[in-house]
């Protein structure tokens, strides 16, 4: 498991979130959802789960090697956060 | 060797006030080890540890994004939302091509509301993996799919007043 993933390694599932109201019960929603996955990935579901955590850590290597980079909109937002707080 | 306090000379050197990063210099290797070990204490749920962990890589490693994603990672596993924040942007800053950490990153705008960076972010991360198959990807998308269902609701609020 690729260590920047370890507070939420799984996959939540999107029609779990279908009638959240606010961005609050969406974080409640949320904690429910990972606390899901883990258990779903902790019995070998989600994908790569299986694998060891260094067979992990090179798939995140050979993924981020391959070209799969970040668009110029999501640099831009990275670029935006860096200039403002998070009240 | 020893310095002339009789201290090993890289001690001496920190004591005196010599940066860590140049004193102790670390290799991808070391940097790889110490986030393991930050990981485990994390999945054992020694918090204090792991976040002591992930602080020495980072100031061991201040220029590599590992420490922060690791620092990051853990306080939004802690629900401590606003203090993941700047570990995970200065992550992702250094290395916006993990889909982990700026997913986690995307989390965290999610939970402070603000849904238009959140989607922003969260789009682009689901973007670097057209073939859905990178896990962090899947999250990004799924994560998506719960703001649009948000923003949704929020439009068909007032039709059913």
């Amino acid at each position: 498991m690729p260590i920047s993933s370890i507070s939420n390694s799984g996959l939540p599932a999107p029609t779990e979130n279908t009638n959240v109201a606010t961005a609050s019960q969406l974080g409640a929603s949320l904690d429910q959802l990972n606390a899901q996955s883990l258990q779903n990935a902790n019995s070998g579901t989600q994908a790569g789960a299986l694998a060891s955590e260094a067979e992990s850590i090179q798939e995140t290597e050979q993924f981020t090697a391959a070209s799969n980079q970040m668009n110029q909109d999501g640099k831009n937002v990275l670029t935006a956060l860096n200039n403002s707080k998070i009240e | 060797m020893l310095g002339d306090s009789g201290l090993p000379e890289n001690i001496q050197a920190v004591l005196c006030g010599e940066p860590l990063v140049q004193v102790f210099p670390v290799s991808p290797d070391d940097i790889g080890e110490i986030s393991r070990a930050g990981a485990q204490f994390s999945q054992q749920g020694l918090w204090e540890k792991a976040r002591n962990v992930f602080s020495a890589l980072v100031a061991l490693a201040p220029d590599n994004y590992t420490g922060y994603a690791g620092l990051g990672s853990l306080l939004l596993q802690q629900r401590k939302v606003k203090e993941a924040f700047p570990p995970l942007l200065k992550a992702a800053t250094l290395n916006s091509n993990d889909p982990n950490v700026c997913t986690n990153l995307g989390e965290v705008l999610l939970r402070v509301n603000k849904l238009e960076e959140a989607k922003v972010l969260l789009k682009s991360v689901a973007d670097m993996d057209p073939e859905k198959r990178h896990p962090a990807c899947n999250r990004a998308r799924a994560l998506l799919e719960a703001i649009e269902d948000l923003d949704r609701d929020r439009k068909e609020a007032p039709k059913a007043q």
